[in-house]
Parts: structure tokens; sequence; C-alpha cells
């Protein structure tokens, strides 16, 4: 991506990721058979936190809510701008930390909980995206997002067993149904999120927007650039994640490590396979 | 003699030298001795690795030899002595062993005129490691041996002993010959043994005895390589075995191998490297950062051009590999706070062997840099431990809640710590990230399969351990502290020893992240060059300035100076600033009113994997034997 797209991008990474919100609230909702909030609500939120009253625990505790935010904001940034992609994980690893140590300061059994979860929710789904960069290395012989995306042969047909890998891992890293584990509203009251309100909620609120930019941002290197390919991956994985969440009801954390790390091992294994074996074909 | 020559022979008398004057002197002149020798040895290794020259070889006269052969017997005789002593039929058993295989063998060892000293790039940077962290670890032992009821003497004989620690490492790292090899190894046993029992209480005794027989496997093992050797292939010096073309036997290389791993405490031989924490807290100190364990990776460089791409190498891979991962799993299960340390060691040195096992020019440059950079972050949390320990009298993590706000500095080190091994921009981060990178070397995508799931599984597993304990450190802070002005932070006060040997390791951590190009570039790709007797036309790697240029990706400085900034500077940036104009309220915890007390989750696993993993890997070590002897 040339610079100048790129940064306005990056400037409209958060309202790109708040319409991809909006519109999966409006597409479970509608698979429930109900009208679902406007498109743009997740705005509307996020408007009202911010002119909200301003009660925090701690300055700490505060700070590193804006400290994860801005963390998120480098690795996306990063991402455009046609990092390393090992890099760019390892900035979103560091995101994570900073959401952490944020949920253990406070004296808040569930936000404590939550971040433990956090921790649990990153040993599921890291090495599935470590395992994709590298996939993707194998493949493309670059770390880097250019190569791959200018490339004949779109990974989604030389590394399918590898997608959907990350397709497992991707609930997990939303925070939807199976494995929203690290949220749980109905157990743990949203997890780390609980302890934080009026504009530092908003920013949470913000870094999930975020996160929805990253992961459909590495979902569009699978497409190699083809922008037919990207949209159906894209409108693909948009509903049937939602599908899922509407599905589905959550697994424990302890379910959701023997579910998902066998499975991930095998399809990386299943692809390599495959991969050596059409290498000895040619 | 040239310069580089000079160095080293500095390098190998000044320790111990120092080591002398230091066990005979008082208080003043042990910190005035002690700072000398550690600034003098900095400074001479820095000297030796600005050289032009990449390798000087020399030997001793005969006598010199016959000298060092009586040592080794010494040596031996002495564990002996120590087994009957102590009653342990162990111990006594495998150094009478050893001392009827080294006596058959040193009538036979050929005499083929090749030196016995050898230093290259890579011993180069062993010097730097060995003693400039090693030093480090010295100098803040000073001020921690005062605090433990010990007399003068022992006080003494504890710093000296640490110093003379570094002459037999610096000793290990320069010979050519395995014999004298083996000789270094033992001495370092010897050292570790004396280091682990120093409180002379009986857990201290039992676990330095533990070290004693385990580590003794290791020479047994080296010295059946030497014998092996000797008989079949007529050489027992690492740059001829280095140079010896097509097929090799693979048995003798097998035994070096698992020498190897037994000094890298990979399992089941993790014992004595957990059982060293009874040990004062600098002993863990050094075995853990500079010496001792770092024989084991070292041993794996030299060795690996021999291995790469045998069935050897995978058995290797697949040993580490799964030490690696479960190193990571047990530290998830302990509580005490050095014992986490030490399972994060034993799981990285499983990094280090199985990216120097794999044998390509990246990936032992991947297992260089860890080796190195671990050594500076690991020094640096044991350090950590030992303030924890002496002056907030805490050991486990499960009291360290808010050490934050009574520790800052201490938390800030310790998070440091942890951050340069899991994060970029560090040294032992790129380590891990070329070790992933490895993917480019031209392996068979199958076998490549082992290394990738390992290090992308195992590096997650530690980071999350690392994650938690940060998070502990910053637990539970009072709802209304800092609310206000009035209650500005305070940093405790520590002892300047302390808080020179901290920001010493820290400053060291930081220069290496911001000059990692260079460093990679300039010399840690040039030592794995010269192990792989390869003149490359093309570097794979390369310093664009401050960037580092790979053919298939480029990390660039604007990267490495956000990633320094946004790890080290924000976090405690952030601690120290205090919001204004906000309400600050109790927490919410959704109306609940029970006092939540819980501390934080351990995997509870731990002891029943440990039971069962152990014997799987027994087998393990058995295939790698297996390994070798199909080889041959």
């Amino acid at each position: 991506m040339s610079y100048w797209i790129a940064f306005p991008a990056i400037i409209a990474a958060p309202v790109l990721g708040g319409l991809l919100h909006g519109a999966d609230r409006v597409i479970r909702a509608r698979m429930q058979s109900r009208k679902g909030p406007p498109l743009l609500q997740p705005f509307l939120d996020l408007l009202k936190l911010l002119e909200k009253r301003q009660f925090i625990v701690h300055s700490y505790h505060a700070l590193l809510a804006l400290a994860h935010m801005i963390v998120l904001w480098v690795s996306i940034g990063m991402l455009f701008f046609n990092s390393d992609l090992l890099m760019v994980i390892y900035f979103h690893l560091l995101a994570t930390l900073l959401l952490v140590v944020a949920g253990y300061s406070v004296r808040s059994v569930f936000s404590n909980m939550g971040a433990t979860r956090e921790l649990v929710a990153s040993l599921t789904y890291e090495p599935v995206f470590v395992l994709c960069v590298i996939a993707l290395f194998t493949q493309y012989g670059t770390f880097q997002p250019a190569g791959i995306l200018t490339s004949a042969n779109p990974p989604l047909y030389t590394l399918p067993f590898i997608f959907f890998a990350l397709l497992i891992a991707l609930p997990v890293k939303l925070k939807k149904s199976p494995f929203d584990i690290s949220e749980a509203h109905q157990e743990i009251i949203g997890g780390v999120e609980i302890e934080f309100s009026g504009f530092y909620k908003g920013v949470l609120l913000v870094s999930k927007w975020l996160d929805y930019v990253y992961v459909y941002s590495f979902l569009y290197l699978f497409s190699g650039g083809q922008l037919g390919l990207a949209l159906a991956i894209f409108v693909g994985v948009f509903v049937l994640l939602a599908a899922v969440d509407n599905a589905t009801a959550r697994v424990t954390y302890g379910e959701m490590n023997r579910i998902t790390l066998p499975l991930v091992i095998i399809l990386v294994v299943i692809n390599y396979v495959v991969l050596s074996i059409q290498r000895v074909a040619i | 003699m040239n310069s580089l020559q000079l160095c080293s022979v500095l390098l190998l008398v000044l320790p111990w030298s120092f080591a002398l004057l230091i066990y005979f002197s008082n208080r003043f002149f042990r910190y005035a001795l002690t700072l000398v020798a550690v600034v003098s040895l900095a400074v001479i290794s820095v000297v030796a690795n600005l050289q032009s020259a990449s390798e000087v070889h020399w030997s001793l006269s005969s006598s010199g030899s016959q000298l060092l052969l009586g040592l080794d017997y010494l040596i031996l005789a002495l564990f002996t002595w120590i087994g009957f002593h102590t009653k342990s039929w162990r111990i006594a058993l495998l150094s009478i062993f050893q001392i009827v295989l080294l006596a058959w063998i040193s009538g036979k060892l050929p005499h083929a005129g090749v030196p016995d000293f050898r230093v290259d790039r890579l011993a180069s940077l062993m010097y730097l490691l060995i003693n400039g962290v090693g030093g480090v670890v010295a100098f803040f032992a000073l001020r921690y041996i005062e605090d433990e009821k010990t007399t003068q003497r022992r006080q003494s004989l504890f710093t000296a002993l640490l110093v003379a620690f570094l002459g037999v490492m610096n000793f290990l790292v320069s010979v050519n010959n395995i014999e004298w090899f083996y000789l270094a190894f033992e001495a370092t046993t010897l050292a570790s043994f004396l280091l682990i029992g120093f409180r002379q209480d009986e857990i201290s005794r039992k676990n330095a005895q533990t070290a004693l027989w385990m580590n003794q496997i290791g020479g047994v093992s080296i010295l059946l390589a030497l014998a092996l050797l000797t008989v079949n292939q007529n050489t027992i010096h690492f740059s001829t075995l280095s140079r010896m073309e097509g097929m090799f036997p693979l048995l003798p290389i097998a035994f070096l191998v698992i020498a190897a791993l037994v000094k890298g405490a990979q399992l089941p031989f993790s014992g004595w490297l957990l059982g060293a924490m009874v040990a004062p807290t600098p002993v863990s100190a050094i075995l853990h950062s500079s010496t001792m364990v770092k024989i084991a990776p070292y041993l794996l460089l030299r060795l690996a051009p021999l291995i790469a791409g045998t069935w050897l190498s995978f058995s290797t891979i697949l040993l580490t590999g799964v030490v690696y991962i479960l190193a990571g799993v047990m530290a998830l299960s302990e509580n005490n706070f050095k014992r986490v340390l030490a399972w994060s060691t034993v799981g990285l040195l499983g990094l280090m062997m199985l990216t120097a096992a794999i044998g390509t020019p990246q990936a032992m440059t991947a297992a260089l840099a860890l080796m190195l950079f671990h050594g500076v972050s690991k020094a640096l949390l044991f350090l950590q431990a030992g303030v924890l320990e002496k002056v907030f009298h805490k050991k486990n993590i499960d009291e360290f809640g808010q050490l934050i706000r009574y520790a800052p500095i201490t938390t800030f080190f310790i998070n440091v710590g942890f951050l340069s091994i899991a994060l970029p921009p560090f040294g032992a981060f790129v380590g891990k990230w070329l070790g992933l990178a490895t993917a480019s070397s031209g392996m068979g995508l199958l076998q490549l399969l082992l290394p990738i799931l390992v290090m992308s599984f195992g590096s997650v597993v530690l980071s999350i351990l690392y994650f938690k304990i940060m998070g502990v450190l910053a637990m539970k802070m009072e709802a209304h502290y800092r609310s206000s002005n009035s209650r500005a932070i305070e940093l405790e006060k520590l002892p300047w020893v302390y808080l020179c040997s901290g920001f010493g390791l820290f400053g060291v951590l930081a220069l290496a992240a911001i000059f990692i190009a260079p460093i990679l570039a300039n010399a840690l790709v040039p030592a794995v060059n010269q192990l792989l007797g390869s003149q490359t036309v093309t570097p794979w790697l390369w310093a664009d300035g401050l960037s580092i240029g790979l053919g298939f990706t480029t990390i660039y400085f604007w990267q490495i100076l956000l990633a320094f900034l946004l790890v080290v500077t924000v976090p405690p940036v952030f601690y120290l600033l205090l919001l204004r104009n906000v309400d600050i309220v109790k927490e919410y915890a959704c109306g609940e009113k029970f006092a939540s007390n819980f501390v934080m989750y351990s995997y509870s696993g731990g002891r029943k994997v440990e039971r069962l993993h152990n014997r799987i890997l027994a087998l393990l070590f058995a295939v790698i034997l297996l390994t070798g002897v199909i080889g041959q």
C-alpha cells in the first residue's frame, strides 16, 4: 500500500472498525429475526460514553486502557505500512499485555479473572497468527504484506487449511461465542472491561473496533490482493462468525483449549503435508 | 603474540589472580579488587571483540598439558572424596569410572600438532557474555553476601569463587582440545557444586550433590565421546572435527550433544538447575546468565555444522522442542519466583539448542543472539529476585502484589527483564524472530514443521508466564492510591550496588536493542559464518544504517525505536502520570460485597506433567543415542 493510501486508512481504521461492529450487530439481530440497532449505533454509544463524567479507579488503570488502544492502533498502522508481519503480531501481543496489567491492577474479582482469561485466550489465538505468517512465508518467501498481496496465486488457494485454522481462532480473538471466555458477560461481567467507565470505557470500545480491523486485515492477506476474492472472504467470514456466535453456547476455557489447539495443529500439519506433496509433484 | 591472543591470555589468567587476592582481602579491598577485576575483564573482552584478527591459535608446552592433565585427575579425585565423604555412591562411582576412562584415554591421545587453544569470533562473543554479565553479577554479590549470616572470610570466599568461575568459563570457550574442554567442564561442575552448597545447610548440601552427579553424567558422556574419537578418528580437536568431510560417524557427537543437554538442564536433568535455587541468589544469576548452562548452546553451536541435516539433529530438535514447551508449562505451575525463572531458563535453553541444532546460518545466528541476550535479561531478573529477597523479604509470586507501589524501580527492572525476552525490539526477541524466520533456510517443509509448531506455541506459553507475573506486580492497587497530588510517587531506597548493577544491565539491553542491526551484521553473523567455515559472497543479513535487512523482510529503525518507546517508556510514564479532573471511585465489581482474596492462577498439573514427561524425555535421550549409533 502506498503511503497516500496507508495514512488515511490508518486514520480511518477506528471508523471502519466501528462500522464493522455496527454491521455485526445488525446481522446478528437479523439472524434472530430482530430488527437490531442502527448501523451507526456503536458510534452513538461512543459519543455517549465520551460525554459522561469521568469515574476512574486509579490513574494507572485508566491510562493503561489508553495505552492498549494506542498500541493496537500502532500495530494496525504497521500492518498498513507493509511492516514485518511477525513484528505486527508481537506489537499486538504488547497491547494484550497492557490490558492484562490493567485488569490485574484493581481490586475486582471479575477484572482479575478477565485478565487471566485474556491470557488463556491469547494462548489460543497468538500461535495461530504466528503459524499463519510463517506458512505465508514458506509459500511466498516474504514476511511483508506487499509481497503476498502482489502474488498471482492467492494464499486462500495454497493455504486453505491454515485459513481454516485462522477461522477457528477468530472467535477467540474477537470474543465471540463459543469462545468469548475473556469477556463472558453472564459469567464475569465483561472481564477486564468491568472497571472502566465513561471516556476510558469508550477507549476500550474503540480498541474492540481496532481488533476487528486487525483481524480482517489479516484475512485480506489471504485474498492475495484480488478484490473479488477479498470481498467473498470478508462476507463469508463475517456472516459465518455471526451465525456461529448466534448458534453456539460458550465453552469453558479448558474446553476451548482442548478443542482449538489440536484442531489447529492438525490443520497446519495437513497443509504442510499437502504443500510438500505438491512441491515433490512439481 | 597478537593482541587478540594477549586479550584471551589475560582473560584466562586475570580472574584467577584476582580471585586469590579477593579471597585474602578484607571488606574494603574486596570491594576495590572486585570492582577493578570486573571493569578490567569487561574492558578486555570488549577489546578482544574489536580486534580485526578473527582467530588465533596457540599451544602449550608438553609440561603445560601434563599439568592440566594432573589438574583433571585432581578434580576427579576430589569428586571421589566428596562421594565417599557424603556417602553418595552415585558421585563416587561416576568419579571412579571417569578416572579409569581418563587414564585409558590419556595414554592414547593423538598428538597431531593441532593447536590446543583457539579463540575465534564465537569465543570472543562468549568472553563478552561471561565477563560482562558475569562481572555485573559478581559485583552485585558484593553487597548481597553482606546480608547473609556468614563470616567475613566466607564472604570473601564467595566473591572469589564467582570471579574464579569466570576464569574457568573463559578457559572453556578458548580451548580447542576436547580433553581440556572436559577439564573445563568438570571445573565448572566443581565450581557450581561449591557455590550451590555455599550455605552449608542440609538442603544446600543435598542439592549440591544432585548438581554434582548429574553434571558428572555429562562428564562421562564427554569422555566416551573422547574415547571414540581417539580410537576411530585420531582427532580430539574441535577445529579438525569441523573440517571433517562427508559422512561422519555421529556417535561421539551424540555423546557430546548429551553432555550439552545435561549441562543445559534439559528434562529429565533439570533437577540440578532447579535445586540450585537454594544457593544465594547471585549463584543462580551467574549459573543462568553467563556461565554453566550457557555451555550447552555454546557446545551445540560448535557441533551444529557437523550434525545439520542428520537424524541426530532431528532427535535433538525433538527433545529440546518438547522441553521448550514443557518447561513453560512447568513454570506456569510454580509460585516461587526463582523457580519460575529457572524453568524459563530451561525452556529457553531448549530453544537455543533447538535453533542451534537446525544448523542453518539463520538458525545458528538466532541461537547465538538468544544465548547472549538471554544472559543479560536473566541476570537482570535474577538480581531483582535477590533484591526482593534481601530488601523486601519476598520470594513467592503471590506476595508480589502491589510491588509497583512500594518498589517501582525493582518492578521496572523485572518488567524490562521479561519484556526483553518476549517482545521487540530486544536482542532475545530478535533471536526468537530469526528462529521463526528460519523457514527461509531451504529445509524440507516437513522437517520444518516441528520447529515451527514448537516455536510458535512455546514462545506464547512463556509470554503468558511473563505477562502473568507482570500483572501480579501491579495487582490490586488500592482504589484511592495516588488519587491526588498529596501522594506523590515514592521510589524505594536501594543500596547503590544494586542500583548500579540493575541500571548497568538495563543500559546494555537498551543499547543492544537500539544497535541491534550492526550487532547482528558485524558480530553475530560473521561468528556464525566462521563456525560454518563459509565464505558467503552475498550476506543474508545486513545493517542498513540501524535497520536490519534480510532478503525477505526488513525491520526498519523506526520500528525498533517505536517498539522501544512503547515497550520500555510508555508504561512507566503512564504510571507516573496523574489524571486531573476525574472522580476516583471504588471498584464496581458488579456490586459484589465479598472480598476477593485470590491472588493469581497457577496451572495445577505441573507435578503430574513433570513425572509423566520425565519418562518420555528419558526415552528421547535414548533416541538421541540411537540416532548417533545409526549415524555410525
